[in-house]
């Protein structure tokens, strides 16, 4: 049980990676719904299954408003800006502190797994919280960093009670959406101020070019 | 249940209205229903009334149902009033869902649950800075007041997180009290944009309309603090003693505090445009909400509910009445609105109430609060530092209140009086009421009166005469005398009802003609009447009314669970 809780905060971890350091807003997207979607699992006891299935619903109808953000010619940012590599390293690095020094000091409620994840996400929010000027970015990271404190809540904790998952669930969708609609705001007006790049249109559209003469 | 209730109605108009925002005047419509719906659904609320809901208990309080009536009250005031010039169409749907989430923060019994919530009533704020119009940089600043938002939730979730527990040994480290208790503390100035956190603040009051200054930067922040406040409560306070009491970090809030007062009052004494003195005098008012954290005491529960009651509602008449002042006036440059005071004697008696309801005098609910605030976190020379903050906010009130007794610009001289204005038909016919046609109908005219038929008549058709033949007759002719004598009366009603039908039908027709009109023409004069009742309602608050007095007697809602977890 600790190998695949350990196996989902990696794949957590590396969701935030993902969506952190992508560029193309479909990638990013991918990062972030695996993120989501993988984090109710990091808890042991895992929670019942009406909770979890809130969860899980709300993890979809969160991915589905940032697609609904994202889809139509909205401005491509610069992604990370020191790389993924080094995004990488910094998530392990999070990873690693949260595993040893799970609890803060004092008996932990939870498994060392969601501390480990909860750190890595916290330290990949950095950057997109403090620097971004992207607002797509920003939101990402806000979402990602309340992730992240809900996983170092249930290694503190223990396993959230039912309401607590729904209510969590509650603020994914509601932050998703207001994210969703500062990105389609953003789309709209060219609001990125990383440089309004537009993604570049692809031959099954309308940037077919005629033949000369 | 009764809770439940309040959340339903609130959460269910809330989305609804928001989701059919492409519809702005339907949107609008069911925001202003659910806002009535809500109030009343608060005022439902009973306290300690509880439901069990998915392993946890959410429960009523007294609190709860004067917060939430009076934000549900002045939230419809303020969208009402945003009829009359400064319409937002989003401003219903998002007040609804913050409150609806507000709710949900003060009834759950779990503090980790409820700060999540809070989280939620501040979330969607963002969309009424946003949007209509939306503009790249209310874009930008909708962006940073959602990292605000966040990032203050977060703070207090990590801190609730991390003492909510059986803590062992830890639980005397000063280190873990002292970074829990900053963590909390710091969350809530974040929300409020205290300084320095005010950029966010200050951004927002730039993009935001003056009717949503009061849900992004008072009752969004207030949810947050009340809940914040129960929890170092019944959490932080009983886990440090006086050894543990945490004096620099305290140092550290009430410098926090004090610099707020001081500056923010002072940046609303110099802004030249009234929008930013009623966001600056929010930041000012707000720091006394940080003073009952400085406390790290029980004693500054009661207090701090009863500012943060009186502080929401009087920037809420603050915030109207600087909608009114620049839908009447056409700007919210100070320096043009010389004069404002003598056209509009409504809107300057609205600001009087508003400064008298926050600043207050002693024995006064308003201005005793403040005072034990201060006592509490505060003594020697730096208390009268901060009594002088705390009264200094009438330095910008004078500022406002002197321009507008002053000689009146250009835009005071073409601006509306107060007085009320009729259609100009009507006005015709209110000072000429002959020129009323009295209404005739088939009704008015006389009838041919039947002759009663006499006994003669009858033994002539042939009726055999019978032993009860008299008394047959003494009862006929009884009835007859009835009738002759009630039909002049019958046909007089019924002559009076039907003028009455004519005229309530020609004064359903009409109204509509008259009454749309006598709205368009007098929605200056309705604005200041709606300011003057919203100012009202934060004298009341003031003066100790609305219950405040007696919310000091419930414990906080959080601390039953904690008691339980323990």
């Amino acid at each position: 049980m600790s190998l695949l809780l350990a196996a989902t905060a990696i794949g957590v971890a590396i969701g935030g990676v993902v969506a952190v350091s992508a560029r193309e807003p479909r990638v990013v997207l991918l990062g972030m719904t695996i993120a989501l979607v993988g984090a109710p699992f990091v808890a042991d006891p895992l929670p019942g299954p009406l909770p979890l299935a809130a969860r899980l619903v709300a993890a979809s109808l969160a991915s589905y408003l940032l697609w609904i953000g994202s889809r139509a010619e909205v401005p491509v940012g610069r992604g990370s800006t020191v790389g993924w590599p080094v995004e990488a390293l910094a998530a392990a690095a999070g990873f690693v502190v949260g595993w040893g020094t799970i609890g803060l000091g004092a008996p932990a409620l939870g498994p060392a797994a969601s501390a480990a994840a909860g750190f890595a996400l916290a330290t990949l929010t950095v950057l997109p919280i403090v620097f971004a000027r992207d607002l797509v970015r920003l939101g990402h990271g806000l979402i990602l960093l309340l992730l992240a404190s809900s996983l170092i809540r249930v290694s503190l904790g223990g396993t959230p009670v039912a309401l607590e998952e729904l209510v969590i669930s509650g603020v994914v969708v509601g932050i998703s959406a207001v994210v969703a609609f500062l990105a389609v705001q953003a789309a709209e007006l060219s609001a990125s101020t990383d440089g309004p790049r537009r993604r570049p249109i692809s031959a099954a559209g309308a940037g077919v070019d005629l033949p000369a003469g | 249940m009764s809770v439940l209730l309040f959340l339903v109605v609130s959460l269910g108009f809330g989305a609804a209205s928001l989701m059919t925002r492409r519809y702005s005047a339907s949107s609008f419509a069911i925001g202003l229903v659910g806002l009535l719906a809500a109030a009343a659904a608060a005022l439902l609320i009973t306290p300690g009334d509880s439901l069990d809901l998915a392993d946890s208990t959410i429960v009523g309080s007294a609190f709860q149902r004067t917060f939430l009536a009076l934000a549900c009250t002045s939230s419809l005031l303020l969208c009402l009033l945003s009829m009359t010039g400064g319409w937002h169409p989003d401003l219903a749907g998002a007040s609804l869902v913050a409150l609806g989430a507000g709710g949900a923060a003060l009834a759950l019994g779990d503090p980790v649950p409820a700060i999540t919530a809070t989280i939620a009533a501040g979330l969607f704020g963002v969309i009424v800075t946003v949007s209509f119009p939306a503009t790249t940089r209310a874009v930008n600043i909708g962006g940073r007041e959602l990292r605000a938002v966040a990032i203050a939730g977060v703070l207090g979730l990590l801190a609730a997180a991390w003492v909510d527990r059986p803590l062992g040994p830890l639980a005397a480290e000063p280190v873990v009290l002292g970074l829990s208790y900053l963590a909390i503390a710091m969350g809530v100035a974040i929300r409020f944009g205290a300084v320095p956190f005010h950029v966010w603040a200050a951004r927002v009051s730039d993009a935001a309309p003056e009717l949503a200054l009061p849900l992004l930067m008072a009752w969004g922040p207030a949810f947050f603090a009340v809940v914040g406040l129960a929890w170092l409560n019944t959490a932080l306070v009983p886990l440090a003693p006086a050894p543990l009491a945490l004096p620099m970090e305290r140092a550290l809030v009430v410098g926090v505090a004090t610099v707020t007062l001081l500056l923010g009052g002072f940046a609303a004494w110099i802004q030249e445009d009234i929008e930013h003195v009623v966001a600056y005098s929010i930041v000012q008012d707000a720091a006394f909400v940080i003073l009952a954290f400085a406390a790290l005491d029980g004693a500054s529960w009661a207090p701090a509910l009863t500012w943060i009651v009186v502080f929401a509602l009087a920037k809420s008449a603050f915030a109207a009445w600087a909608l009114a002042v620049r839908r009447r006036f056409g700007t919210r440059r100070l320096r043009e609105l010389r004069g404002w005071a003598r056209r509009t004697p409504l809107l300057a008696l609205a600001l009087l109430v508003i400064a008298v309801a926050t600043i207050g005098w002693p024995g006064v609910a308003s201005y005793e609060s403040r005072m034990d605030l201060i006592r509490l976190t505060s003594e020697g020379p730096f208390r009268w530092v901060l009594i002088a903050g705390a009264i200094g906010a009438v330095i910008y009130y004078a500022r406002l209140l002197a321009v507008g007794i002053g000689s009146p610009g250009a835009a005071a001289l073409n601006a509306l009086d107060d007085r009320p204005r009729w259609p100009a038909g009507v006005e015709g016919r209110l000072r000429d009421p002959s020129a009323v046609e009295p209404a005739r109908g088939p009704a008015e005219r006389r009838k041919p009166v039947r002759r009663r038929p006499t006994g003669a008549d009858a033994q002539s058709r042939g009726t055999p005469a019978s032993q009860w033949s008299p008394w047959l007759d003494r009862i006929r002719r009884w009835l007859e005398w009835a009738r002759e004598a009630g039909e002049p009366l019958f046909r007089d009603l019924a002559v009076w009802s039907r003028r009455s039908g004519v005229t309530i039908a020609t004064a359903a027709r009409t109204l509509p003609r008259v009454i749309v009109p006598a709205i368009e023409l007098n929605q200056s004069f309705i604005a200041a009447a709606l300011v003057l009742a919203l100012s009202f309602m934060a004298l009341v608050g003031a003066l100790g009314g609305w219950g405040t007095a007696s919310l000091s007697a419930e414990g906080p809602r959080v601390s039953s669970a904690l008691d339980a977890a323990r």
